[in-house]
């Protein structure tokens, strides 16, 4: 019989006192799609990062084509043929393509750059990448930026390549010409490990999965003769129903009306243009676009960290019943206005939180200004971090554990139950569930639906557009930063939501980015 | 696809990250290093000097505790040291790199000898003081100030500017000592007559207490008051200090005026507690031996009393080593780095684990 292209053989790894993988036993067959699901911190990367050569496994070994190896490095890994693509892209944004691509190889060879240009063509056409081997990656979009970092790889002649998470910053478009990539180069003999979130990701691509539950392996299944409902249950070791409860809104009524904003940054592109909307108490308004077409300006903008040229944002004050405007107002005017806004950023721990400090300290974030005296009052601050922690069952050592050491899902936790205990009347999340596991997810659903009911106006911007049909009332779609639509998510389908988004294509961001600068 | 020869085989050391260390572990393996530097210093001083390592030991420690004068001399340079330490303490935690305590400083002190050689005798001395504290410490916060507003508003590297402006106090003072030196002689007269008052009959009693004032306060300021927490997210991510709504150029400005305030007197007391007249040699560096003993009390000022009490401490011992022995300098400079570098190199030990093949043995001294 012969070998499996990559063997993993009693992995044990510990950080601390946390075990990473507990006797991991897994094999990869030469030309396949193994998809590795897990929820969140239960070790995939870890388990990857061991293969690539970035960790060293404390017990176990590795076999490549059925010989023990050892990695020790990078470079012992792409020695074997092992090459891993990293969630976040580690390339150089003055070189181009080629350049990139070329750097860091020690193979003795004469540095030409048209040779490395032609080699670079010849694997994309061989595979049906796009890619142009002379453009620079400060120009291009994230799925051009990956393509880069798996031509990278394939240019080093890698067999086994591991992707992790490749789908999460991918429209659906992007997706399934990267599965059709996969899909070739899988019929050309490469083995491939995909870790991903998304269920039906993993059903389309996949030959096999395999699953794995707080470090442990529990099942490898082949995908043919599995479902949904079976993965999850492995994945989380209990049921769980994939639905989410959504009511009709009770007395909507405006909240918050955006009229007109258009917002020009410094290159002289409209990242907002012309917006107007009105989000409602008491209902879930989505955001849906491609990454970039402007949902961060949006919410920054309302949120008064954005400088916006045109336009006005105007708050309907559920108390006193006035209008404020809060167009060109600091995030401190705006709260001492009386505007109860919550925002939970994209960027949690760079901007939401501070990975440094302990949940006590983050927490007073929020409201350490309170109160005349010059020194800060930890009391209560230390009371919303216990109560945080247990009515949201944060998994922390305890409260002084700095955010930076908890895992994707409590951090977000702990900054959503902040942007919560405020009592806001609007709430703003973007990307609230990006990277976290089911459990985590559906807890981030059930407090925004919370929110709902008490009369909150909620803002979702959001990815899966799947999770938007289900969770919101509204969805409003945005393309190159218009308004392309907003529709009725009990209503619409995917599809046509999929169309809004890439609707008008010749006034995307990137379009007018490269017109202005000619 | 070639094949590396060691199959199968651990590499022979292995480091991981630790979770956390109790303390009383992270004071024994610096106590390890402590003996680890003694025992090695003893026997590059044996091979290089040909002498008696306990007899080097003896000395260091006679320059620094010998006589009581020497004890007091310790404690005003540990003092006048913490001081300024203190003072890069709130900007460094800001990360604002403020490479200029030493320009802050003798801008300070140069304040202090002008008021005493131009209104010293024209108005009642406890007036005097009052007035003349002011004046350094507004002309050390206004150092302070002008890198930090460029900082502010126009993103300036504050490194290269704060250290640029240690040139321009250093030359003031060439300057000023031109003009107002009697004699031609390019030096400031001693003005004894307007030094600081002995407290029960000791000279530097009057400093000491200052500072560590100073160092209690800036410790409940740091860790307690809202203006610190600012410091400490402004630090850390702009970007959150932006999305709270802090106002990230006024914090930037406050910060840099305690600090340039600070250092302003500290070089109140180098001169009116201490040498009664100013040189550009007054400070001696100590502006960035302060950033030393900043950092490595991880920018907590309580544990800067400890750091800049060692620091002087192995200064004076290594001066002593000199005179004592007949040596040459360096040796006591040699000693000096030994020790600091065990010291700071233990620190690793402390985050990190050694792993060695098959063993699980943890690795303490440097």
């Amino acid at each position: 019989m012969e070998h499996a292209a990559l063997e993993l053989r009693h992995v044990t790894k510990t950080f601390g006192n946390v075990i990473a993988n507990n006797n991991v036993n897994l094999d990869l067959r030469r030309g396949e799609i193994l998809a590795l699901l897990g929820e969140n911190g239960c070790g995939k990367t870890t388990l990857m990062n061991m293969i690539a050569g970035i960790y060293f496994p404390d017990e176990g070994e590795i076999l490549i084509g059925g010989e023990p190896v050892v990695i020790t490095s990078p470079k012992d890994a792409f020695r074997y043929g092992i090459g891993m693509i990293h969630q976040h892209f580690k390339l150089i944004d003055v070189f181009s393509a080629s350049e990139n691509i070329v750097l860091g190889i020690e193979n003795g060879e004469k540095y030409r750059l048209s040779a490395v240009n032609d080699r670079v063509q010849e694997i994309a056409d061989k595979y049906g990448f796009h890619i142009d081997p002379k453009k620079k990656i400060h120009t291009m979009s994230v799925s051009e930026k990956q393509t880069v970092e798996i031509v990278k790889v394939l240019y080093r002649g890698a067999d086994i390549l591991i992707l992790d998470e490749p789908t999460a910053v991918l429209t659906p478009q992007e997706t399934e010409k990267l599965f059709a990539v996969l899909r070739r180069m899988r019929d050309d003999g490469k083995s491939i490990i995909i870790i991903t979130h998304k269920m039906h990701e993993v059903l389309s691509i996949s030959d096999r999965v395999a699953v794995l539950r707080k470090g442990e392996h529990i099942a490898t299944v082949d995908t043919a003769t599995t479902n949904e409902n079976e993965l999850t249950e492995m994945m989380i070791g209990k049921k769980v129903t994939l639905n989410i409860d959504r009511s009709e809104p009770k007395n909507p009524v405006s909240r918050l009306t955006v009229n007109h904003i258009t917002s020009i940054d410094s290159d002289g592109v409209h990242t907002l243009d012309d917006i107007s909307f009105t989000a409602y108490s008491g209902e879930i308004l989505g955001v849906a676009g491609i990454a970039g077409s402007g949902q961060r300006e949006l919410l920054e903008s309302i949120a008064g960290l954005h400088h916006m040229t045109e336009g006005e944002i105007l708050y309907n004050d559920p108390t006193s019943g006035h209008m404020e405007n809060l167009r060109d107002k600091t995030p401190i005017q705006i709260r001492e206005l009386g505007v109860r806004l919550s925002f939970v950023p994209e960027d949690r721990l760079g901007m939401g939180l501070v990975g440094n400090m302990d949940i006590i300290d983050n927490m007073m974030l929020r409201s350490y200004r309170r109160g005349k005296s010059l020194f800060l009052d930890r009391k209560n601050p230390k009371d919303l971090a216990i109560s945080i922690i247990n009515n949201l069952e944060v998994v922390t050592p305890s409260a002084s554990t700095p955010v930076r050491r908890l895992s994707g899902g409590n951090v977000q936790k702990v900054l959503v139950g902040r942007e919560i205990a405020a009592s806001p009347t609007v709430l703003m999340a973007a990307y609230p569930v990006r990277g976290l596991d089911i459990n985590s997810s559906y807890t981030i659903y059930n407090l925004l639906n919370e929110q709902k009911e008490k009369g909150v106006a909620v803002i979702f911007v959001g990815e899966d557009l799947d999770v938007l049909l289900e969770l919101c009332d509204r969805i409003m779609v945005i393309s190159g930063g218009k308004i392309s639509g907003i529709v009725d998510a009990r209503t619409t389908t995917k599809e046509e939501i999929g169309l809004l988004m890439t609707k008008d294509v010749s006034h995307t961001a990137s379009a007018t980015k490269e017109e202005t600068k000619r | 696809m070639s094949k590396p020869d060691t199959i199968k085989k651990e590499p022979l050391i292995h480091i991981t990250k630790r979770d956390a260390i109790s303390w009383q572990k992270s004071m024994l393996i610096r106590a390890i290093a402590i003996v680890c530097a003694l025992l090695f210093t003893a026997v590059i001083i044996t091979i290089l000097a040909k002498q008696n390592p306990f007899k080097v030991y003896a000395s260091m420690f006679s320059g620094a505790f010998g006589t009581p004068r020497r004890i007091w001399n310790l404690l005003n340079g540990t003092c006048i040291l913490l001081g300024i330490a203190l003072a890069v303490t709130p900007a460094f935690r800001m990360k604002f790199w403020n490479c200029g305590a030493e320009g802050q400083t003798l801008i300070g002190a140069l304040a202090a000898a002008a008021c005493m050689y131009l209104f010293g005798d024209k108005m009642p001395l406890p007036l005097f003081f009052v007035v003349m504290t002011l004046i350094c410490i507004v002309v050390g916060a206004i150092w302070g100030l002008i890198p930090a507003i460029f900082k502010a508003f126009f993103n300036t590297n504050e490194t290269l500017f704060t250290l640029m402006m240690n040139y321009i106090a250093m030359q003031l003072i060439s300057f000023f000592m031109l003009i107002w030196g009697k004699d031609g002689s390019g030096t400031l007269p001693n003005m004894p007559e307007f030094r600081f008052p002995k407290i029960a009959g000791n000279e530097f009693l009057l400093a000491i207490i200052a500072v560590l004032i100073v160092c209690g306060l800036m410790y409940v300021y740091l860790r307690y008051s809202k203006q610190g927490y600012e410091i400490s997210v402004v630090g850390e991510s702009e970007n959150t200090a932006k999305y709270i709504g802090i106002n990230v150029k006024k914090v930037i400005i406050r910060t840099m005026i305690i600090s340039g305030a600070l250092c302003g007197f500290v070089g109140l007391l180098l001169v009116a507690n201490g040498s009664c007249t100013v040189n550009t040699a007054i400070v001696d560096g100590r502006g960035f031996t302060a950033i030393m003993v900043s950092w490595l009390a991880k920018f907590n000022p309580l544990y800067m009393i400890l750091t800049a009490f060692l620091i002087i401490f192995l200064q004076c011992g290594a001066a002593q080593i000199s005179t004592d022995l007949r040596l040459d300098k360096s040796i006591g400079d040699i000693t000096t780095g030994i020790i600091l570098l065990f010291i700071i190199g233990c620190e690793f030990f402390i985050h990190y684990k050694v792993h060695f093949r098959k063993k699980t043995k943890e690795e303490h001294d440097a």
